[in-house]
């Protein structure tokens, strides 16, 4: 007996002695070193000895073996066999381009975390052939090509479903579990945004990649033409995932998008506006909306949301439901649109009959001439209202924040008006009110 | 003159030496439960080869601590660090449930050892962060950890990346020094 798994060690040893001198496996599957002496038979590549101690401290840990310190089972041996360097080279980076760093470990080691925590550059071996056969319309340029398959080969269903926010409200939103209060208040829209964007991702996996694309190309990658609706769950969207989930672990993707968004000035939004147009893709709109949605944050939000129930309430009190009046006043009230935008998005359920868009004919074009700002012109002077208002502003409307955040607030808060209004709306706003019924499940 | 000579007594005397010796599985968290207690931060560690040493000071006893290789071939050089072991630190990663036959085979081998019959067992019941970890209770029953007649034994929750159980392993180690 004991002779006999002697045999067999020995028999896997020379197995794997061959292996390893083959072409594609001479040199570790991580960092490219000459003459792996590890196994990692978790993804059956080839490894050198300082990979297999970083792959160990991967969440979940990779599991290593020395080629001449361990004993392997048989079906570990055919692993191996079947896969090597090279298969995994196709599955594991499968989409990445540059070539991966090789020198400096902490840059090897950021590497394996995207790479096979975050799946950043998986293919799944079945779909990499039928990879662009899911049902999204994709462009030729490779960054949409990856897009695509990232969330392709993460769950084929919730990416068909991508593309159909009806469709996305059938599957339970994974975030609703940390959902606070707002959230839950608004879950219907909200619903919508989570399911789309944290499919199978991890809230972590998608916000990085999200953001790095963003913040690589941050106009190219804005919005599609969508329905409103799409569009404002996107919106809420990184309200509760970035503050909720694990974006604080990837803190810094989030803090190159946060600053990125904080030093968005105005500006932009024009130019923002005229490139959306010239993005066709649909699919796109998965992580345009969702970077656009990190910039408020849940406090911020939360903030937004108080003042439009305080403003709303107001609002009933003051008057019947008339909607001029109304008008007027969030007009002069809140500078910037983006409050009646936030207060939209934010609490589409608000309960108040007058301040709901969705519930009346009246109300909705009250609110696309309002706060969607489908009128061109309405935008512009957005746009100034911001700029001039935006610190007084934030003092005004931050009352009770501590200071610190009243600043990024108004940042924040003006980027994400950018968004609402660089956003579909513009193209939405042809559709108006009915536009965005009938691609809102839940109305 | 004579404070120089009492210091050298305290020195000599007033401190207690354990010596330990730090075994387990391959990547059950030996070398990082070492290091984190020696420098008190995470390394990146590699498969150990061999054994790493290190002296930890906690509560006025010095700590000699042999972390040994925990690889499937490399196990049997075990041994050759029983002698003199007074106190045993057996890791577990407990959310290997595949392997968990294995380490509590490997366990009791070393229960059996003459060498071992003064020994305190301490089991590190490690990476009690990650999912799917089993708790201190079911390690119990899994490493059979009541049929250990012959030396008192310990478990502990660990999660060595956050340091967490790691002092309160060392402090019934040193309650037991001091029975």
């Amino acid at each position: 007996m004991a002779s006999a798994n002697k045999k067999l060690d020995e028999y896997h040893l020379k197995v794997l002695r061959e292996l390893v001198t083959l072409n594609g496996n001479k040199q570790c599957f991580d960092c490219h070193q000459r003459g792996p002496t590890y196994v990692n038979v978790t993804i059956g590549s080839f490894v050198c000895t300082t990979c297999s101690g970083l792959l160990r401290g991967l969440t979940p840990p990779h599991r290593v073996k020395s080629i001449s310190m361990a004993k392997f089972t048989p079906e570990e041996i055919d692993l191996i066999k079947k896969r090597g360097n090279e298969y995994c080279r196709k599955v594991w980076l499968g989409l990445c381009d540059n070539e991966p760093p090789t020198k400096d470990e902490q840059q090897i080691k950021d590497f394996m975390i995207s790479k096979y925590e975050r799946k950043r550059y998986h293919l799944s071996p079945s779909n990499s052939s039928v990879s662009n056969s899911n049902g999204l319309p994709s462009t030729n340029s490779t960054a949409q090509a990856k897009t695509s398959q990232i969330v392709s080969t993460q769950s084929s269903v919730s990416t068909s479903a991508l593309p159909h926010p009806s469709s996305l409200a059938l599957k339970p939103p994974p975030q609703q579990v940390n959902g606070n209060a707002s959230c839950n208040s608004s879950s219907k829209n909200i619903n919508n945004n989570n399911n789309s964007s944290s499919n199978a991702f991890t809230p972590d996996q998608l916000f990085n990649a999200d953001f790095s694309k963003v913040t690589q190309d941050p106009f190219s990658s804005s919005s599609p033409a969508i329905p409103e609706a799409s569009f404002a769950n996107f919106d809420n969207n990184p309200i509760f995932d970035a503050t909720s989930s694990g974006c604080g672990g990837s803190s810094d993707q989030w803090g190159l998008t946060q600053s990125y968004f904080s030093t968005t000035s105005l500006p932009f939004e024009v130019p923002m506006r005229v490139r959306q147009h010239s993005i066709p893709p649909a699919n796109r709109w998965s992580f345009a909306g969702i970077s656009d949605s990190s910039c408020p944050t849940e406090d911020r939000y939360a903030a937004l949301k108080d003042l439009d129930c305080l403003m709303k309430s107001q609002k009933q009190q003051q008057s019947t439901p008339e909607v001029q009046p109304s008008t007027s006043e969030w007009g002069i009230n809140n500078p910037g649109g983006s409050w009646p935008a936030g207060g939209i998005f934010g609490s589409t359920n608000s309960e108040s009959s007058t301040s709901n868009p969705f519930t009346g004919d009246k109300s909705n074009v009250w609110s696309n001439s309002n706060s969607f700002s489908a009128n061109p012109f309405r935008n512009g002077r957005a746009v100034t209202e911001n700029v001039w208002n935006g610190v007084p502003n934030g003092g005004q409307l931050t009352n009770g924040f501590p200071t610190s955040q009243s600043l990024n607030f108004v940042q924040s808060r003006t980027a994400w008006n950018n968004d609402a209004f660089s956003n579909p709306f513009s193209v939405g706003a042809t559709s108006t009110s009915d536009g965005h019924r009938s691609s809102n499940p839940f109305l | 003159m004579g404070l120089t000579i009492s210091s050298v007594l305290t020195r000599l005397f007033g401190k207690k030496q354990m010596r330990i010796l730090m075994v387990g599985l391959d990547s059950a968290g030996k070398t990082t439960i070492l290091y984190k207690l020696k420098l008190g931060e995470i390394v990146t560690t590699i498969p150990t080869i061999g054994f790493n040493v290190e002296t930890v000071e906690y509560k006025n006893i010095c700590f000699t601590v042999w972390d040994v290789g925990g690889q499937n071939k490399i196990r049997p050089l075990w041994r050759h660090y029983f002698q003199n072991t007074q106190g045993l630190i057996f890791v577990v990663d407990s959310s290997d449930r595949e392997r968990m036959d294995e380490a509590a085979k490997e366990l009791q081998y070393m229960m059996q050892e003459d060498e071992l019959r003064d020994a305190v067992v301490l089991i590190f019941a490690n990476k009690q962060d990650l999912p799917n970890a089993m708790t201190t209770s079911e390690l119990t029953d899994k490493l059979g950890l009541n049929q250990i007649r012959n030396n008192n034994w310990y478990i502990q929750a660990t999660c060595a990346t956050q340091g967490n159980g790691l002092y309160e392993g060392l402090d019934w180690l040193s309650n037991e020094l001091a029975k």
